[in-house]
């Protein structure tokens, strides 16, 4: 007996099999001493597990145990007033809002670079520099001198009108 | 809440056994069968009468046992036995059981011994037995709950019932000898 035909076998005990498959398999069973044996074993196995199943009951005392219950039902519920469910947008915008910040830096980083290195520093159309800001909550301002051969940007929270409060990034980076 | 809480005295030791049976300590079945009554409340306009309460509630339970033995899985190595039985190794040296071991006991030790058994089987093992035998699930049932094949039900179901009928005989032959 393979170990496909013992599994076929397990599987017409339970009533798994379709009627056909119910058929063959006990039609084998009938043919070979060992498969019913082992069908013999398995019913009987079933035949004593299913209806005795130990009987536990909860260790601690109704009311002790209803009052851990209701704690914790209170605690859930509290938690659940004071923190309102967050939307996925708005999820969505709490991450990709400081990576569109550190993607701004490196785009200007890298343009930067290529615009202000070498012979090419004296062709003022290389300076012409394309900013563009794509988050909602980071704004920028740039300021471009060719005269002095710098170029700064300036990020900031657009919920801080505060200009004061607006750092500079490194422009020494830029120049 | 006060007829939630009928409710939890009349079934709580319905869902506090199983989760017992499941996890094998008194602590963790404390614990998550008093979670399972939290998600009861909280989901209990969830609950359409389809089948009964405790038979909602017990699968609650029996998924949240699920999900706990998930984590204690990815915590442990696999051990060689294990995968001997997954192979179908293992049983294949048992010898098939023919006297019934059972004949003659009391249905109080009966169920003791049973118990006794079922403590020595893995968590996967003792699982898919509890939730074909006990819970009345069909293969195809329980392996969408344990997320693994039907065949893999199929193999651990037969390991877990030849194992317990060794287990049942050997008791058998101590009590003899």
């Amino acid at each position: 007996m393979n170990w496909e035909q013992q599994l076929e076998l397990q599987a017409w005990v339970d009533g798994e099999l379709s009627a056909g498959d119910a058929r063959r398999v006990s039609a084998f069973a009938d043919a070979h001493a060992d498969a019913r044996a082992l069908v013999t074993e398995l019913r009987m196995a079933k035949a004593f597990i299913a209806p005795n199943e130990f009987e536990v009951k909860v260790p601690d005392t109704r009311e002790f145990y209803w009052s851990q219950v209701q704690r914790r039902i209170e605690s859930a519920e509290s938690v659940r007033e004071t923190s309102p469910a967050l939307s996925w947008p708005f999820v969505w915008r709490r991450l990709v809002s400081p990576l569109s910040g550190v993607a701004l830096v490196a785009f200007l980083a890298v343009v930067s670079f290529n615009t202000f290195r070498g012979p090419a520093i004296e062709d003022g159309s290389r300076h012409m520099v394309e900013v563009e800001n794509l988050s909602d909550d980071v704004g920028s301002i740039s300021y471009r001198s060719q005269s002095e051969n710098m170029f700064v940007v300036y990020l900031y929270k657009k919920d801080q009108d505060n200009e004061a409060q607006a750092e500079p990034m490194d422009d020494s980076f830029f120049q | 809440m006060v007829a939630f809480e009928e409710l939890l005295r009349r079934h709580r030791d319905k869902i506090y056994a199983r989760a017992f049976s499941m996890m094998r300590n008194e602590d963790i079945a404390s614990d998550l069968s008093q979670e399972a009554w939290v998600k009861g409340w909280q989901r209990l306009k969830q609950f359409q009468g389809d089948s009964s309460f405790v038979t909602w509630m017990t699968r609650i339970v029996i998924n949240l046992c699920l999900d706990q033995l998930r984590k204690q899985k990815r915590q442990r190595a696999e051990s060689i036995e294990h995968l001997d039985e997954e192979l179908g190794g293992v049983e294949r040296q048992m010898p098939v059981v023919t006297v019934n071991p059972t004949e003659g006991l009391e249905r109080g030790e009966l169920r003791a011994r049973i118990d006794r058994a079922l403590g020595l089987l893995s968590h996967e093992h003792r699982t898919v037995l509890i939730l074909h035998e006990f819970e009345d699930l069909e293969y195809k049932e329980i392996a969408k709950r344990m997320e693994c094949s039907i065949g893999t039900v199929m193999s651990r179901l037969f390991y877990a019932r030849r194992k317990m009928a060794n287990l049942m005989a050997s008791y058998k032959r101590e009590e003899m000898g």
